[in-house]
């Protein structure tokens, strides 16, 4: 039997910090809804913050500012959600979740507090083609 | 800009200005320590107001430091400045997102909803979930969730701002130091080992380690970054060493 179609709710937003709030209660508001817990929530919230703290402070350097897509889904088994940019993109193959030395460096702190929150991550990007930041929290039972 | 009092300390310039000295040294030194305004400021850029705004609260700590500085008790200007402003924002948050916007039966239900989480968590075992708490304070859930975000600025403004009524300047320079130092943190071993050792702790005592520890962030610092206190901070990172020091030892 196939899965029920996860119930998705988007979010467009301006790319800037006076937004984090809104993005904040918003998470809350529909991961509250997949029974997890006050802590979960907690850590999603950082994490889809991180994401999108992430995006604003690289995805337009030089470039007009687009409105930054959350869009989150919420199925049976998990909670996905997203971050879509049509920034300018970069070459996703540069991150490296396991590796101390970039923790150590200037960069990647976002990105590696993503990874650290969510039990999966992946990055989808071109340069000159926006980044996709898809973030998945398993919903245990 | 240059000016004649450039090769002059900043203790000097104050001794002059205390002195009855020229009035103009007053808006030398506020000049000269704006960078201090902007490098405080941008800890808290992303609390929802623009940058632009926050210095200019900043500033006005600034001001009030320039003023009150007495060069004769030995500490450093910087020491005695960077709480004044700090302060100063951390006021303006406080009066914007607490005392004005958030009605009052949001500010009790946020503390009934903290204290309520930390009991089911201890009867549970683990943490509980938005419905329980609503439950059990009898309302809805969006209630709890907005209630726990705005007690979560809440307590970081309060925390930052200490007991006292918020002019800082008796209390900050020990709370400026506080959770920056941690020699408990350096000796736990080889950065390899260690971070061999925190793929095995729990994601949220991993992140605390390797930003204090990786990073170099003090306990404020990633508290903030994190949107919890210092103090959890501080919770956090004494049961992440000790479960750190246990798998070591293990190893060895």
């Amino acid at each position: 039997m196939p899965a029920a179609a996860p119930d998705v709710i988007e979010l467009h937003l301006p790319p800037d910090p006076k937004y984090i709030a809104v993005v904040r209660l918003t998470v809350a508001g529909v991961a509250s809804r997949s029974g997890i817990s006050v802590d979960d929530v907690d850590d999603l919230k950082v994490a889809v913050c991180e994401a999108f703290t992430n995006t604003i402070d690289h995805a337009f350097r030089g470039r007009d500012p687009k409105s930054v897509t959350i869009r989150m889904a919420t199925g049976s088994a998990d909670l996905r959600i997203e971050v879509v940019d049509e920034g300018i993109g970069f070459d996703p193959s540069i991150i490296d979740f396991e590796k101390q030395a970039d923790l150590s460096g200037k960069g990647g702190l976002g990105l590696y507090l993503v990874h650290q929150y969510m039990d999966d991550v992946k990055v989808e990007s071109q340069p000159g083609s926006g980044t996709r930041i898809i973030m998945t929290k398993r919903l245990a039972r | 800009m240059t000016s004649r009092w450039d090769a002059m300390s900043t203790d000097e310039i104050f001794r002059e200005l205390r002195r009855g000295g020229d009035e103009k040294l007053r808006a030398y030194l506020i000049e000269r320590h704006e960078g201090l305004v902007r490098h405080v400021a941008r800890d808290y850029s992303s609390r929802g107001e623009t940058y632009e705004d926050i210095v200019s609260v900043g500033h006005v700590g600034l001001v009030h430091a320039v003023d009150r500085f007495d060069p004769s008790r030995g500490t450093k200007f910087a020491t005695f400045a960077v709480p004044t402003i700090k302060g100063e924002i951390q006021r303006h948050f406080r009066d914007r997102t607490w005392g004005l916007r958030v009605p009052r039966r949001i500010q009790e239900l946020s503390m009934q909803a903290r204290k309520l989480s930390e009991e089911l968590a201890q009867q549970l075992g683990r943490s509980p979930r938005y419905e329980e708490l609503a439950a059990e304070l009898g309302v809805s859930e969006e209630d709890v969730i907005e209630a726990i975000e705005v007690g979560r600025q809440y307590e970081l403004l309060s925390i930052d701002a200490g007991s006292s009524d918020g002019s800082a300047d008796d209390t900050m320079p020990e709370m400026e130091r506080r959770g920056d130092t941690d020699p408990d943190l350096d000796e736990i071993g080889d950065r390899d080992e260690v971070w061999q050792a925190l793929q095995q702790l729990a994601a949220r005592e991993q992140v605390i380690i390797a930003l204090r520890y990786f990073r170099d962030m003090s306990q404020q610092e990633v508290g903030d970054r994190l949107g919890i206190s210092q103090m959890h901070v501080s919770r956090l990172q004494h049961r992440a060493l000790a479960r750190l020091r246990r798998i070591m030892s293990r190893d060895v």
